[in-house]
């Protein structure tokens, strides 16, 4: 492991039964996230993914190549959504190693679209 | 005419606590894993996956906040959408199953923007802090929520 290696990219189609999912695992049912009516009401093509998995997924990352690490700190801004049936993909590289404390530099996004930038997470082996 | 009115300033630093009916549990922590296609053998085997808390409403107990995608605050911003801004989490310590959690939403801070095309938008930092019921500090989650004119 070494300052500016690149991360395995991780890969995710997100379907909108993953959508549902995400949505009962989360208690979180705000309707644009997965009903194609409340979606079209809204202006959207489609059912728009829940801005917190996106959380979920750069922490699911973080943690490929370090399984038993701990997330100590993770910060993202959202700059684009995603709708159901698009892929996305999580990249990364090291920005820091100090001690046991490895900090690295994440984005996602989907198509030509960068759906989060500036995502830091600091996790800890 | 200005979303950030008198009234909306006047609620920072408003907050409100909730207290989880029951103890977080090894089959929610699995199902927020599967739902992720995520399968590290951690989050079946008693400790929650990183996001877990902050992600999940499991410590609501009311119809409203599950069709409502959770904690709202009722801010009067009529006539415009949410937008997710981002997220600044830290994270204590890992969650385990049978830890109650008691949770804390404060809002720090309201500005006002204009987006790219010209339109007001009302930025809302909020800071939700995750304890157990017994005090101990598991997680904080900063967010930010964006009111867009429509």
């Amino acid at each position: 492991m070494n300052v500016g290696e690149t991360l395995k990219p991780l890969t995710v189609t997100i379907d909108l039964a993953r959508m549902v999912a995400y949505a009962a695992a989360s208690w979180d049912w705000f309707p644009t996230h997965y009903d194609v009516v409340a979606a079209a009401a809204a202006q959207l093509p489609r059912p728009v993914v829940d801005g917190q998995m996106f959380g979920a997924l750069l922490a699911r990352h973080a943690l490929l190549g370090a399984r038993d690490a701990r997330v100590l700190r993770l910060s993202f801004r959202l700059q684009a959504m995603v709708f159901a049936g698009e892929t996305v993909t999580v990249e990364g590289a090291i920005q820091t190693i100090t001690g046991n404390r490895v900090v690295l530099q994440q984005r996602i996004t989907c198509r030509d679209r960068v759906v989060v930038t500036g995502a830091i997470t600091e996790l800890q082996l | 005419m200005s979303l950030f009115t008198d009234e909306l300033r006047s609620w920072i630093g408003r907050e409100v606590n909730y207290a989880a009916p029951d103890p977080l549990s090894s089959s929610a922590f699995r199902y927020f894993a599967l739902a992720l296609d995520d399968d590290n053998p951690r989050w079946s085997a008693g400790e929650a996956p990183p996001t877990f808390i902050c992600d999940s409403n499991q410590y609501l107990d009311s119809d409203f906040a599950l069709r409502s995608g959770g904690h709202v605050w009722p801010l009067p911003v009529p006539n415009t959408r949410v937008l997710r801004g981002g997220h600044e989490y830290e994270f204590i310590r890992p969650p385990y199953v049978g830890d109650r959690l008691a949770v804390t939403w404060r809002i720090e801070d309201i500005k006002q923007r204009q987006s790219a095309d010209g339109r007001e938008l009302l930025i809302v930092v909020s800071l939700a802090i995750y304890r157990t019921v017994e005090g101990e500090l598991l997680a904080t989650n900063r967010e930010t929520i964006m009111y867009q004119a429509l």
